[in-house]
């Protein structure tokens, strides 16, 4: 069982998120679980520019030799991985966002029916589950998280759920770890 | 009416959103009385100052791919720059334009909840989002009977919208149907789309000197 905790955090002087999320890593520890949790801001992620390099000229590879190489090897290797974000208006931040935009190499752009629209096949046999973790949204953005889930469960092939920080750490690692 | 236009697409060059804007201006400028800026926002620097000459006009048209089921990363930040502006928009008028390559409406439509949804936070008023699929390869010259399509429709919200100053629904759902693809035949789809496949993208393959084997590539396992 490998955990992969993304940590969308753009913001320094908010470090309540990111300390819940090291406890979650410390506890799924504790419990012999392998937790990877990678601080997004920390990497060199360059913006999916839509080149489709990595569909027509190098499939699979995108044109920027980032860090995101390394993030979707983890990716990659992980049975689930825990998309975390603050709402910054209304939506995950647009760090996530951009980790989200340069999963293109992970599909393949030949296209198929899927319940009456169209779909992109997959490149790879396995992908790990995604769960979503945002933290409380503002009074002003309290429909948020229905906008996020809706968006979420078109753009990520395993989409299973989404937890705020107001979840009890143990009952995110109990549920996670019986997917 | 002045209109401030921004085109929020990440691409370096050529782009298949400034395609549509171009068809939208030219419908939009038919009558002298009005006006536009086009402001192109692709690096951490123009989504500041976008933001800045957003809160400043009284009429703004973002315009966008759809990546990944909602905006681009890069608009994204655009948005949180409008963080300090939350309420301050009265009177503003705000649009959208969402353009992507597949086919159907439904794409874009929780994005275009959320769209809403962001003026509602700006307290500025939302005239609506145009929404069109189909549109990949446009900039690359590709799928040019169906290109005529997409920007005569354009043209013509443009154009409608120079003469009313807003968006008419009905125009819009027109223009970006289908909703979903109607129920065929599977045998038929499978047809559809082993064509779609094999003239579209394999021909895009080839240009590129990878053969069909070689774009299924996996290069980090499995």
């Amino acid at each position: 069982m490998k955990i992969l905790i993304i940590n969308g955090n753009p913001k320094r002087n908010y470090p309540e998120f990111d300390l819940y999320l090291e406890q979650l890593k410390k506890i799924g520890n504790e419990k012999d679980i392998a937790v990877e949790l990678l601080l997004l801001r920390d990497f060199n992620l360059h913006d999916c520019i839509g080149c489709y390099s990595c569909w027509l000229k190098t499939p699979g590879i995108c044109f920027y030799h980032d860090d995101q190489e390394l993030i979707l090897r983890e990716f990659l290797a992980s049975n689930v991985v825990i998309l975390a974000s603050p709402i910054i208006m209304g939506f995950v931040s647009a760090l996530l966002k951009c980790f989200n935009d340069r999963l293109l190499p992970l599909g393949h752009p030949f296209l198929y029916l899927k319940e009456d629209k169209m779909a992109h096949i997959p490149r790879y046999t396995h992908y790990p589950k995604t769960v979503l973790l945002l933290d409380d949204p503002k009074q002003e953005e309290s429909n948020a998280r229905t906008l996020i889930e809706e968006v979420y469960q078109r753009s990520s092939r395993e989409l299973r759920k989404i937890f705020t920080t107001k979840n009890k750490i143990q009952e995110i690692i109990d549920e996670i770890t019986h997917y | 009416m002045k209109l401030l236009i921004i085109n929020g697409s990440p691409k370096l060059g050529k782009n298949n959103t400034s395609i549509l804007l171009d068809k939208f201006i030219s419908g939009f400028n038919e009558k002298s009385d009005k006006t536009f800026q086009i402001y192109r926002m692709n690096t951490n620097e123009t989504y500041q100052n976008a933001a800045k000459i957003f809160f400043e006009a009284d009429n703004v048209l973002i315009a966008f791919p759809l990546y990944s089921y909602s905006m681009p990363a890069g608009v994204k930040l655009f948005i949180e720059a409008l963080e300090p502006y939350i309420k301050k928009c009265h009177g503003k008028k705000v649009g959208f334009l969402i353009q992507y390559g597949f086919e159907e409406a439904t794409h874009a439509r929780p994005l275009e909840k959320y769209l809403a949804s962001i003026c509602k936070i700006l307290e500025c008023e939302y005239m609506g989002t145009i929404i069109r699929g189909g549109c990949d390869g446009l900039c690359r010259g590709q799928q040019i009977g169906r290109a005529r399509k997409i920007l005569q429709g354009i043209y013509e919200i443009g154009r409608d919208f120079g003469t009313s100053g807003k968006f008419d629904q009905d125009q819009l759902d027109h223009y970006s149907a289908p909703e979903i693809q109607k129920k065929m035949n599977p045998l038929l789809a499978k047809i559809i789309f082993w064509a779609i496949n094999k003239f579209y993208w394999e021909r895009a393959f080839k240009k590129n000197g990878v053969n069909l084997k070689e774009s299924f590539a996996k290069p980090y396992g499995q």
